[in-house]
């Protein structure tokens, strides 16, 4: 991807994960800023390379995700992540609940699983709707299921099956002065990453225009 | 609606409540009857925020919204919203309720279809049951602890030493030293002093071994005033010798038990890995008889 398409979808992501924080500010009646600071697009075999610094111990390390599968034609799998050692803090954050070290024991119940399906629910809602309506068709898709992956097997899952385009998304949380950093990751088809591609093209041309 | 499906909608134990495009109430079963004490003839047709009031929020609007138009299914947790429906004894302490909102499509008529989950047990279950796991695990660890330590010092034991050994053994690729190491004159403290002192003796000894170890060694008890010193990466002639000189030191100064000074030596004998054996039990053997041939010369 040039710098100019790593651009727009910056800006694009950034649109629709605003609408979600929107969303989520609502609900838990606080300010609640979600941004995405950078995207970058990778084939899977690159998503090891010493070169991705910040995801390497994140994507091998224990993790929470919450997965979709969405589309026909234009189609992929979506998989938002978080560092297993933040879902405490981060539900603590959302609960408005005091947050202490003794608190991080890697063991989570129902609710924590749950804050973070709506989360995830939410933030994945506003991108596929946002992705929709950029390729201008109906995306078809789940409620995400949560799945609490033990070191290095969420690799596994996401690299099972073959090689194939990742779009990398850092999501940003920011809440109560405190940030929380989540990951998210698009897998593609080749024809959809073309087709996504050429409608950040056709956006290019027209901000040229 | 057909028989067959109401009939499967009531049997499910989670509320199902359907929805029109206007929002109005058209399906409320069974489960949602018992639960609120409501009949599904005195809410059909009803606005649902009427009926459920707490879902009377822009935000909800919105879901509904999203579902209708772009067949969007929201998830709302407890966690993050408490609960949504009310019960019927409302003396009770509050519900807590996940719900999922859904669109569904007949033919050419479009339906927004309400889950809703009670979860109130659920949290206090998981609660428990983390509780108890907790609690199995630190009982298996203990029983590790009892099986690998010495409960008199608090040390690894001859169990932790062999399996030690043995590992290494296996890995082939490392070297290390294992002395051998024997109290002199314990006996005579044990028989002077009485044995809860000579006990409070070996644990004073052991405190001093558990400041001296550093990492890739292991001070361990192997019974009565029998210890044993593992160290790894380390065989040479000279470093054997200032391992032993650092033993001596431990036991330079006088051991002050209920006012008395008690001084006590040790007899040391070495064995190296491969060159004195190639099984923890030749090793150990080897090492214990260098430690007689020691104690002999005094």
């Amino acid at each position: 991807m040039t710098t100019t398409q790593e651009d727009i979808l910056k800006e694009l992501y950034n649109v629709f994960v605003g609408e979600a924080a929107n969303l989520l500010s609502e609900i838990l009646q606080k300010r609640i800023f979600l941004s995405v600071p950078e995207i970058k697009l990778l084939g899977l075999h690159e998503l090891k390379s010493g070169e991705q610094e910040v995801l390497n111990p994140v994507i091998n390390g224990t993790v929470l995700s919450t997965s979709l599968r969405f589309g026909n034609v234009f189609s992929g799998r979506a998989d938002f992540i978080f560092p297993a050692e933040q879902i405490k803090y981060l539900t603590a954050l959302c609960l408005g609940e005091e947050y202490t070290e003794e608190n991080e024991e890697l063991s989570f119940n129902d609710e924590d699983f749950d804050v973070v399906k709506e989360i995830g629910n939410i933030i994945l809602n506003s991108i596929m709707g946002g992705m929709g309506s950029l390729m201008e068709m109906k995306l078809e898709y789940d409620v995400p299921q949560v799945i609490l992956h033990n070191a290095g097997e969420f690799y596994k899952t996401l690299t099972s099956s073959g090689d194939s385009n990742v779009l990398l998304l850092y999501v940003s949380f920011d809440i109560d002065n405190s940030k929380v950093l989540g990951i998210i990751l698009i897998k593609f088809s080749l024809e959809s990453i073309e087709f996504l591609i050429r409608k950040v093209d056709e956006i290019s041309r027209d901000l040229d225009e | 609606m057909n028989d067959l499906y109401i009939a499967i909608v009531n049997q499910l134990d989670n509320g199902i409540i359907l929805l029109d495009e206007k929002l109005n109430i058209q399906l409320w079963n069974k489960w949602l009857v018992k639960y609120t004490g409501k009949s599904e003839e005195e809410v059909k047709g009803l606005p649902i925020t009427t009926v459920v009031p707490r879902l009377d929020k822009k935000i909800y609007a919105y879901m509904f919204e999203k579902a209708l138009l772009d067949e969007q299914k929201s998830f709302c947790s407890a966690a993050m919203h408490q609960y949504f429906v009310e019960r019927k004894c409302a003396k009770m302490k509050p519900p807590r309720q996940n719900i999922l909102i859904q669109h569904i499509q007949v033919e050419h008529t479009s339906y927004l279809m309400i889950e809703v989950y009670d979860v109130s047990n659920h949290f206090k279950r998981i609660q428990n049951l983390n509780k108890h796991i907790k609690s199995s695990v630190d009982f298996s660890k203990s029983l590790e602890h009892f099986v690998y330590y010495d409960s008199l010092t608090n040390l690894p034991n001859r169990k932790f030493v062999l399996d030690r050994l043995e590992r290494l053994i296996e890995e082939e690729a490392k070297l290390f030293s294992l002395f051998f190491i024997d109290l002199n004159g314990f006996k005579a403290v044990n028989d002077q002093y009485g044995h809860l002192q000579g006990d409070l003796l070996l644990q004073m000894f052991a405190e001093r071994c558990k400041h001296f170890t550093q990492k890739q060694e292991v001070f361990a008890r192997l019974g009565g005033d029998e210890f044993v010193l593992l160290v790894e990466h380390m065989t040479t002639a000279n470093a054997v010798e200032q391992y032993k000189a650092k033993i001596h030191e431990l036991l330079r100064e006088p051991f002050i038990i209920e006012e008395h000074q008690i001084v006590i030596s040790a007899s040391i004998g070495c064995a190296c890995f491969p060159q004195d054996g190639t099984t923890a039990r030749q090793l150990l053997s080897v090492a214990d008889y260098q430690m007689y041939l020691q104690k002999a010369k005094k």
